[in-house]
C-alpha cells in the first residue's frame, strides 16, 4: 500500500504543469474570497502569471516514456508542443481579453478561473491515454466555453452559448455511446499499456470500429470538422473577440494534441492505415470545401472566420494521412496558425463599428489609417491562404507534398483527386481572405481608429514576425519544433 | 564578393524597399530620386555582371553548366520512408536567362524614370516597385524549382497592389482579376512541382549522402537541372512512364506537364486565357503596365522554356501540334482584336498577346531556330512592349483620354511624339533593322523548317505570317487615324494640354529605340549566347 503511494506520488512530476494550474484555479477562488469584487486587475496578474509558469515548467519537465497513473495519462514528449502551445495562446488571450474589457459588471472572478479551466481541460486532453479521460476533458472544456460565452448576458451571447451547448451536448452523447461500444467489445478504455485493439478496428469492420467512429464525434466536434461543425458560425457571431481567439485555437490544439500524441502514436506498424487514412482524408476535403463555400458568401467577421476555420482544420487533418510522419508537418502548421488568429482577432478590435456585429466592411480605409495594423493582417490573410513570404506557405506545402505522397504509395484515384480539390481550394480561399485587404486599402472610410495598447502592439508584433521568421529560416524553426515535441522514436 | 554577384541583384532591391518603409522621408522628390538610383545601381551591377561574363558564356559546354553559381542548402525535411525533401538556395546565369536579365536592368531604369508620375502615397509605391524588381530577377536566376516557384507567387501580391491603388477607374476590378488569374495559373505549377518532387531524387545530393539507393535513403531535390536527367525519376513512381498510376486514361506525366503549361500560359497569357491582359494593362499607371507587359509576361515564356520543356521532352515533342496551334491563334487573334480596339493602350495590350503568340510558335517548331527565335522574341517584344506603353501613357497623362477616335492629326501638335510612335510602332510591325524582325524571320524560319521535317503542319507558320501583316495593318491605321490629316481634338480644351515629349520621356525612347536597333542590326550580341545555352538543352533533352 505504502508502495503504491509512493510510486502515485512519483508520477506527480510528469504533470507539474497541470498541478500548478490546478493550485492556481484553487488560489484564484481563495483570491476571490478575499478581495470580493475588487482588485480585477490582480487576479487577471495572477491568472497570466500561472499560464506563464505552466509553460516555464513544461520546458524543463521531465517526459514519462510509458503511461502514468494507472494508465490513465500519458505526459510524453510529443503532447509538450501542444501543451506549450495552449498555454501561449491561453496568454495571449488573458492579456486580450484584460484590454478589452469595458462592462463592469464582468469584471468578476469567474472569467479569469474560466479561462484557466479551459486551459487545464486543454492539458489534459492532450495526455489523457484514457477514453474516460478524453471524455472528461472534452466535457470540462466544453463547459467553461460554454460559461464563457453566455456570461456576457446580452441576448446574442445566451443563444450562441445555447447552440453551442445543444450540438456540444449532442456530440458528447454520441461519443459515449462509442466508447460504450468499445468498453463491450475490447473490456478496457485505454490506448497503451492493455491491448487497445487497433487490429480489432480497422481490419475487420464490427462493433469496435462502430464505436470508435462514433467515440470520434467528440473530437471532430472541437475540431470543428464536418459533419460536426454546424456550431461554428453561430457561436463565432455571438461572442467576443477574446473568446472567438480562444474557441478558434485551443479546441483545435487539444484535439489535435490528443489526436498525435496519444492516438497516432501508438498506431502498430503491421496495421493497415490505409481506411482510416482514406476516412479522415475524406472528412478534411469535406471540411474544406464546406467552409471554403460558406465562407465565400459572408459579409461578417465572424461568420467569415468561423468559415476559414473550418476548412482550415479540414487542412491540418490532411496533414495526418500519412499517419505518424505527417505529425511534425501538423504541429509546423498549427503553431503557425495560432500567430494567424492573434493577428487577425487582435487587429480585429481596433475597428469601431456601428452596428454590435463587425462587418468586413468596417476595415475599410485601415490601410491608410494604421498601416502597421494593416500590414501585419495582410500577412496574416497572405499565411492563412498559404502564400509566401511567410511561414504559411512552406507548412501548407509540406501538407500538400504529403498528399501527393500518399497517393504515390497506394494508386488511387480518389487520393488523387483529393489533392487536386485540396489545391484548387487555395484559390477559393484567396477570394474570401482577400476580401479584407482590398477593403484596408483599396476602399476608406471616416470611421475613427481606436487608441492601440502597446500590449496588443507587441503581441501583433511578435505574431507578425514569426510568421516571416518562420519562412526565412524554416530550417530552424522545424528544429526548434523537433526539439519541444520530438517523437519518442 | 564574385560569389555572391546573383544574391545581389536580388538583395538590393529588397534591401532598397525595406528602406522605404522604414526610412522617415517625407519629401517624395527624394524618395522618387532614391528608388531611381537602387534601379540605376541595379542596371550597373547587371551591365557589369553582362559584360564580364560574356565571353565565359560563349563557353558553357553542357546543358546545367552555369556562371556565378550560388548554391547552398535552405531547409530539408523528412518525408518518412519516402526518404528526405531537401530545398536549395541556388542562382546561376547561362544563355537562357542572360539576355532577360539584361532586359530587366534596362526596363526596371525605365520603369523607375516614369515612377516619377506618381504623386499619391509615393513611398508605399516606391516600396512595392523595389519588392517586384526583386521577385522578377530573383525568378529568372532561381535554377531551384521551388525557389523559383517563390519568386514567381511573390510578384503577385505587389502587382495586385500596384494595379489596386495607383490604376486607373476600374482598377479594383481588374487587380482581382489579374491576381485571381495567375494565382490560378500558379497553383497548377505548384501541383506539378509537388509532383515532380516526390516522384524523382537528386541524383547528384544522394550520391553524396547516402550509402545505398533505398527508398528511405533518397534525397529529393528541386533542382530543375536534375530533373531534366530522366534518370531521376524513380521506378514506380507516379512520374514512370512505365508506372500504372494514371488519371482518366492519361499518365500522371501527361498531366503535370500540362498544369506546367496550363500555368505559364495564364501568365505568357496565350488566347484563350489571356482576358486578365487587356484589363490590366488598361488600368495600370504607366509604369506598371511597363513592368508587367515587358517583364512579368516573359516569366511565363521563360518558365516554359526552363521547366516545361526539359523536364518533359517526350511529352513536349508529342504537344507540339497543339501548342503551336494555341500559339497561332494568339497570333491572329490577338492581331484581330487590336485591330478593332478603340482605346489605344487596349490595342497596345492585345499587340502584346499577339507578338507573344509567336514565342509559343517558336516553341512548337522545336529546333534551334525556333527556340533561338523565341528566346529572342522575348527580349525584343520586351523592348518595343515598353516604348508602346510609355507612348500610350504620354497622351493619357496629357488629356485624360486614350481612346484613338480623339485624335486626328497629332503630327502638327507634337512631331516628336508622332516621330518616336512611328519608330515603335516600326518596331512592333517588325520593320527589318529593329529587332522584332530578327525574333520573327527567326520564329519563321524555324517553324517552316519543322513543317519540312514531319514537324508542325505548314499551316501554322503561313498563319503566323498572316499576323505579322495584321500586325501592320493595325499599326499603320492607328497612326494614319491618330497623327495625319487635319489636326482636331474631339475636346477644344485639350488643345493647351497637348505639348511635345519633356525631357525624360525622350531619354527613355531613345535608350529603348537605341537598344531595339543595337539588337536587331547586331542580333549575334544576344543569339552568340543563348545558342550554345539551347544547343546544350537539345543535346540533353536527345541524349535520352
Amino acid at each position: 500500500m505504502a508502495e503504491n503511494i509512493q510510486l502515485y506520488l512519483s508520477e506527480f512530476k510528469y504533470i507539474i504543469p497541470e498541478l500548478i494550474i490546478a493550485l492556481g484555479i484553487i488560489a484564484l477562488i481563495a483570491l476571490d474570497l478575499i478581495f470580493y469584487n475588487k482588485k480585477a486587475f490582480l487576479k487577471t496578474a495572477f491568472a497570466v502569471i500561472i499560464v506563464l509558469s505552466s509553460a516555464c515548467s513544461l520546458l524543463f519537465l521531465e517526459h514519462s516514456h510509458s503511461p502514468v497513473f494507472y494508465n490513465s495519462l500519458f505526459p510524453n514528449q510529443p503532447s509538450v508542443l501542444f501543451r506549450l502551445l495552449a498555454d501561449f495562446t491561453m496568454l495571449a488571450v488573458l492579456i486580450f481579453w484584460k484590454t478589452t474589457e469595458t462592462d463592469k459588471r464582468n469584471d468578476t472572478t469567474e472569467l479569469p478561473f474560466l479561462w484557466l479551466s479551459v486551459l487545464f481541460a486543454a492539458h489534459f486532453l492532450c495526455i489523457s491515454n484514457n477514453w474516460l479521460m478524453v471524455f472528461l476533458s472534452i466535457e470540462m472544456l466544453s463547459i467553461s466555453s460554454y460559461i464563457l460565452l453566455g456570461i456576457g448576458f446580452k441576448k446574442k451571447n445566451i443563444e450562441a452559448a445555447f447552440k453551442y451547448l445543444v450540438f456540444g451536448a449532442l456530440s458528447s452523447g454520441i461519443m459515449v455511446f462509442g466508447i460504450s461500444l468499445i468498453l463491450a467489445d475490447v473490456q478496457n478504455l485505454y490506448f497503451s499499456g492493455f491491448e487497445f485493439s487497433y487490429h480489432a478496428a480497422f481490419e475487420n469492420l464490427d462493433l469496435m470500429s462502430i464505436g470508435l467512429l462514433m467515440a470520434f464525434a467528440g473530437i471532430f466536434f472541437k475540431l470543428s470538422l464536418f459533419p460536426f461543425h454546424f456550431w461554428v458560425p453561430d457561436v463565432y457571431q455571438g461572442s467576443s473577440l477574446p473568446f472567438m481567439l480562444m474557441v478558434s485555437s485551443i479546441p483545435k490544439i487539444a484535439a489535435f494534441g490528443f489526436f498525435c500524441s496519444q492516438f497516432l502514436i501508438i498506431w502498430p506498424g503491421d496495421v493497415d492505415f490505409t481506411q482510416f487514412s482514406n476516412l479522415i482524408a475524406s472528412i478534411g476535403i469535406i471540411s474544406i470545401i464546406w467552409g471554403n463555400l460558406s465562407a465565400l458568401r459572408q459579409d461578417s467577421f465572424a461568420r467569415l472566420f468561423a468559415y476559414s476555420g473550418i476548412a482550415q482544420a479540414g487542412f491540418m487533418i490532411l496533414a495526418l494521412v500519412n499517419g505518424y510522419d505527417g505529425i511534425l508537418k501538423l504541429e509546423i502548421f498549427l503553431s503557425l496558425y495560432v500567430f494567424m488568429n492573434i493577428i487577425v482577432f487582435i487587429s480585429a478590435n481596433q475597428i469601431d463599428s456601428k452596428s454590435s456585429n463587425l462587418k468586413i466592411s468596417d476595415f475599410a480605409g485601415l490601410g491608410v489609417k494604421n498601416i502597421f495594423f494593416a500590414l501585419a493582417f495582410l500577412i496574416a490573410m497572405i499565411a492563412l491562404i498559404g502564400l509566401p513570404p511567410t511561414g504559411g506557405f512552406t507548412a501548407k506545402f509540406i501538407i500538400l507534398s504529403g498528399l501527393f505522397e500518399w497517393y504515390s504509395s497506394v494508386e488511387m484515384n480518389f487520393r488523387l483527386i483529393i489533392f487536386i480539390l485540396a489545391i484548387i481550394n487555395v484559390v477559393i480561399s484567396l477570394f474570401y481572405y482577400l476580401k479584407i485587404p482590398y477593403f484596408m486599402f483599396f476602399k476608406s472610410s471616416q470611421m475613427p481608429f481606436k487608441a492601440v495598447l502597446p500590449i496588443n502592439f507587441i503581441l501583433i508584433l511578435i505574431s507578425t514576425a514569426i510568421l516571416i521568421i518562420s519562412f526565412v529560416f524554416f530550417s530552424h524553426y522545424k528544429q526548434l519544433i523537433i526539439a519541444i515535441g520530438a517523437d519518442i522514436i | 564578393m564574385a560569389n555572391h554577384l546573383l544574391s545581389s541583384l536580388v538583395l538590393i532591391p529588397l534591401i532598397g524597399s525595406l528602406l522605404f518603409l522604414i526610412l522617415p522621408l517625407k519629401q517624395e522628390r527624394a524618395i522618387q530620386w532614391l528608388n531611381l538610383g537602387f534601379s540605376l545601381l541595379l542596371f550597373i551591377l547587371i551591365a557589369f555582371i553582362g559584360i564580364s561574363e560574356y565571353q565565359n558564356l560563349q563557353e558553357l559546354s553542357k546543358y546545367g553548366d552555369v556562371l556565378l553559381i550560388e548554391k547552398w542548402e535552405w531547409f530539408r525535411f523528412s518525408v518518412g520512408s519516402f526518404g528526405e525533401v531537401s530545398i536549395d538556395y541556388f542562382l546561376g546565369l547561362d544563355g537562357i536567362n542572360f539576355p532577360l536579365i539584361i532586359l530587366s536592368g534596362v526596363i526596371l531604369v525605365i520603369g523607375a524614370i516614369f515612377s516619377f508620375e506618381i504623386k499619391n502615397q509615393v513611398k508605399g509605391y516606391m516600396a512595392l516597385y523595389q519588392l517586384i524588381s526583386a521577385a522578377i530577377i530573383g525568378s529568372f536566376l532561381a535554377l531551384d524549382f521551388f525557389l523559383f516557384y517563390l519568386f514567381f507567387e511573390f510578384m503577385l501580391l505587389p502587382m495586385f497592389f500596384l494595379i489596386g491603388i495607383w490604376g486607373g477607374p476600374r482598377r479594383e476590378y481588374a487587380s482581382i482579376k489579374f491576381f485571381i488569374y495567375t494565382l490560378f495559373g500558379s497553383l497548377f505549377i505548384l501541383a506539378a512541382m509537388i509532383i515532380l518532387n516526390i516522384s524523382t531524387f537528386d541524383m547528384g545530393k544522394t550520391a553524396l549522402e547516402s550509402a545505398s539507393f533505398l527508398e528511405e535513403g533518397l534525397i529529393h531535390g528541386f533542382n530543375l537541372f536534375e530533373y531534366s536527367d530522366q534518370n531521376s525519376i524513380l521506378k514506380n513512381s507516379p512520374l514512370d512512364a512505365k508506372s500504372a498510376y494514371g488519371f482518366w486514361s492519361e499518365s500522371i506525366r501527361y498531366w503535370a506537364f500540362w498544369a506546367l503549361i496550363l500555368g505559364f500560359m495564364i501568365k505568357l497569357p496565350a488566347v484563350p486565357l489571356h482576358t486578365w491582359l487587356p484589363d490590366a494593362h488598361v488600368e495600370a499607371p504607366t509604369p506598371v503596365s511597363i513592368i508587367l507587359a515587358a517583364l512579368l509576361l516573359k516569366i511565363g515564356a521563360y518558365g516554359i522554356i526552363r521547366i516545361a520543356l526539359p523536364v518533359f521532352p517526350d511529352i513536349f515533342m508529342n504537344s507540339l501540334t497543339v501548342l503551336g496551334i494555341i500559339g497561332v491563334i494568339s497570333i491572329v487573334y490577338g492581331g484581330m482584336n487590336a485591330l478593332a480596339m478603340k482605346d489605344l493602350k487596349k490595342m497596345i495590350a492585345y499587340s502584346s498577346v499577339s507578338h507573344i503568340g509567336f514565342v509559343l510558335l517558336g516553341l512548337a517548331a522545336f529546333n534551334i531556330e525556333g527556340l533561338i527565335g523565341a528566346n529572342y522574341q522575348l527580349v525584343s517584344h520586351g523592348l518595343i512592349s515598353a516604348m508602346l506603353f510609355i507612348l500610350a501613357g504620354v497622351i493619357y497623362r496629357r488629356t485624360g483620354s486614350r481612346d484613338i477616335s480623339h485624335y486626328s492629326g497629332l503630327n502638327a501638335k507634337m512631331p516628336i511624339y508622332a516621330s518616336f510612335t512611328l519608330l515603335a510602332f516600326l518596331a512592333g510591325m517588325g520593320l527589318p533593322g529593329f529587332s522584332g524582325f530578327i525574333a520573327e524571320v527567326l520564329i519563321l524560319i524555324g517553324a517552316f523548317g519543322a513543317s519540312m521535317q514531319n514537324g508542325i503542319s505548314i499551316w501554322l507558320p503561313i498563319l503566323g505570317l498572316l499576323g505579322i501583316f495584321i500586325s501592320a495593318a493595325y499599326f499603320l491605321w492607328t497612326m494614319q487615324r491618330m497623327f495625319f490629316g487635319k489636326f482636331s481634338l474631339i475636346n477644344s480644351s485639350w488643345v493647351e494640354k497637348i505639348k511635345d515629349l519633356e525631357n525624360y520621356e525622350k531619354f527613355s525612347l531613345m535608350a529603348l529605340v537605341f537598344f531595339a536597333l543595337l539588337i536587331g542590326i547586331f542580333p549575334s550580341l544576344i543569339i552568340d549566347i543563348s545558342e550554345i545555352s539551347i544547343q546544350n538543352l537539345i543535346n540533353q533533352i536527345q541524349l535520352k
